[in-house]
């Protein structure tokens, strides 16, 4: 059975430094399995070195990252798709090329994998560039899922979505998540996400974690930046919006 | 503890039964299992008491041979099934209910075949419009820009007769140097039969004044000046620069074309002259080195080619510079909304630039005989 309290990914004591300038110090981050945490942070404030760190495409000058799953799945910002590839092929690549799947099996649990994330036989004909912003976030999805992984990483889900499709993306990473036992680690600016689906907020500031809870502890927390970030107009919308949906 | 996925059917019972784990490593070999059950089967009960993890790809899979409605109706009934698997059965049972089996479309077909060549000339064609109408443009433009100097680009023109002109003096020079040296060789090889080494550098003087000199330098440009203007302005396009200048109410012919084209047609003569000079020396090396031709007389053979020659040769140069500038600003202005594209439209961009400098020559070189030049 899942154990509440089980550390999927532990981020201990890292520092990441560019030229002069110091992106994080001496940080420490626990994700726990099953759960659905979201990192924020302002714009500048590293969050996604912070998620390259932890996948490890990017080396940390100092500490250690335990990672207690493999494969991952990665959404990368801007969906980051094959662009010599169909969407489907894109999607099958990994079985393709990590197990012993024909091409056809491989294409036909991408195309049920594209239903899965809302996407029809004919997107998956086509080729990334011929698709819209969310159609090409839903495929990468696809793509990020394929291979059944303990955890994903979606770096602004989404970002560039209208606000039904967002609600829409919201609700499909909550229940892929519930149903498929998956932990999701998103880096977001999109307060409706952090109130509708995420389990716990971590927020990023002054080069370390300052706060990591659930929504309403990490709203009543009385540093500086996150009040202004949570109470804000467009912090004190979502935040109604949300209760109304309670 | 993981012990490998199994699915059982009892006949009589219409009993199926599942367990084992359903994860990804045992697809092959429970759709191995599934295609040996007989196909379709009446179940009305599903036994999943001894099932331990689930995933998506192999839950479709079970979707996919009892189809999505009957595993729908036996969910409910499911014997030992926890809420997590009958969640996930349940999301495959949804997808797969929109997804027909996978099938690969025929490769090759004769009214395909035929398609595709109408495809291809209706291409060209639009293609070829294309190309006249940015001439067009690009030929107004460039008047307009002309007569006001206040909207001369004169930072960008410097930077492009850099980087096409300055920077490929080394390479233009070596290559000329080098192939000037080979037809003195290849001169002196034929001639010497004939007790006529000193033609030698005639053949080397003539040859690269009236042809290879600019021929050369335009062949070099064509390969790394078309290229680069094609990459540099298709990046621009899929980054959406292009639409925001035009939105600006910024003309992307004025700020990007014209000086390219500028910088080319004054560097591609110089080049040109580069070369020549170049060509020249690699034969005086190799008169002077092994053809026993002082240099004296290699100099005073020099003198007595008309100079006519040299300036048939240079004329050439500002058509050559105006055909790469083109074609290689119009495959970047081409390129779609993909990284592949830009990789097709450099290199359809180099092939086309080399073919039209090759082409123009050969058309040039005709007219000047019959002009007797």
């Amino acid at each position: 059975m899942i154990q509440p309290a089980e550390t999927i990914l532990s981020m201990r004591q890292i520092s990441n430094r560019f030229g002069n300038q110091m992106v994080h110090q001496n940080l420490n981050l626990d994700v726990y399995r099953g759960e659905i945490i979201g990192l924020v942070g302002g714009s500048g404030a590293g969050k996604s070195v912070l998620l390259r760190t932890a996948i490890g495409l990017n080396k940390p000058d100092t500490g250690e990252i335990i990672l207690n799953a493999s494969p991952i799945g990665v959404l990368f910002q801007h969906g980051a798709l094959f662009s010599s590839m169909t969407v489907a092929e894109n999607v099958a690549l990994p079985l393709i090329e990590h197990t012993r799947l024909s091409r056809a099996q491989a294409l036909h649990l991408a195309q049920i994998k594209l239903a899965l994330v809302g996407l029809n036989q004919q997107a998956g004909e086509q080729y990334p560039a011929e698709l819209s912003g969310g159609m090409v976030k839903r495929a990468a999805l696809a793509r990020a899922l394929i291979r059944e992984p303990d955890i994903v990483f979606l770096d602004e889900p989404t970002a560039g979505l209208d606000p039904l499709n967002a609600a829409a993306f919201d609700r499909l990473i909550k229940t892929l998540s519930k149903a498929l036992g998956l932990t999701v680690v998103l880096v977001t600016h999109d307060l409706d996400t952090l109130y509708a689906i995420c389990d716990r907020i971590a927020v990023l500031a002054d080069k370390r974690i300052v706060a990591v809870d659930t929504v309403a502890k990490v709203v009543a927390n009385p540093d500086s930046w996150i009040q202004s970030y949570f109470h804000g107009p467009r912090g004190r919308a979502a935040a109604h919006a949300a209760r109304k949906e309670v | 503890m993981s012990r490998a996925g199994f699915i059982h059917y009892d006949n009589t019972e219409k009993l199926l039964q599942v367990g084992g784990e359903w994860t990804l490593e045992h697809y092959i070999a429970l759709n191995r299992a599934i295609q040996q059950l007989p196909p379709a089967p009446e179940t009305t009960r599903l036994d999943c008491s001894n099932l331990g993890k689930v995933d998506f790809n192999t839950a479709s899979l079970l979707a996919d041979y009892l189809g999505s409605p009957q595993l729908d109706k036996l969910l409910p009934h499911a014997q030992g099934l926890t809420t997590d698997q009958r969640d996930i059965f349940a999301s495959a049972v949804q997808a797969t209910q929109t997804t027909e089996l996978y099938t690969a479309k025929p490769s090759f077909s004769a009214v395909g075949l035929i398609a595709q060549l109408g495809q291809n000339v209706s291409n060209q064609v639009h293609q070829l419009v294309l190309l006249l109408n940015f001439i067009g443009d690009l030929v107004l433009t460039c008047v307009a820009v002309l007569v006001r100097p206040s909207r001369w680009r004169v930072t960008a023109w410097f930077y492009h007769m850099q980087q096409a002109g300055l920077a490929a003096i080394p390479i233009v020079s070596l290559m000329a140097f080098l192939v000037g040296a080979v037809v003195a060789f290849l001169g002196a090889t034929v001639l010497t039969e004939f007790g006529a080494t000193v033609y030698a550098v005639d053949l080397v003087a003539f040859g690269f004044m009236r042809e290879l000199g600019v021929l050369l330098a335009a062949i070099l440009l064509a390969g790394r000046t078309a290229s680069s203007f094609t990459a540099q302005i298709g990046a621009m396009k899929v980054n959406e620069e292009l639409d925001a200048m035009r939105v600006e109410q910024l003309d992307p012919i004025e700020l990007l074309v014209v000086p390219r084209l500028l910088a080319l047609l004054v560097m591609l003569p110089l080049l040109g002259f580069v070369s020549i000079l170049a060509g020249l020396a690699g034969g005086a090396a190799v008169a002077v080195g092994s053809l026993d031709i002082s240099w004296n007389q290699y100099l005073s053979i020099l003198n007595e080619v008309p100079v006519r020659h040299f300036w048939v040769g240079m004329s050439k140069a500002p058509f050559f510079a105006v055909v790469i500038a083109t074609i290689g600003c119009l495959e970047g202005f081409k390129v779609a909304n993909s990284a592949r594209s830009i990789g097709q439209h450099t290199t359809s961009s180099v092939v086309q630039a080399l073919f039209a400098v090759i082409l123009l020559d050969a058309i040039a070189a005709l007219f000047f005989m019959e002009m007797n030049w």
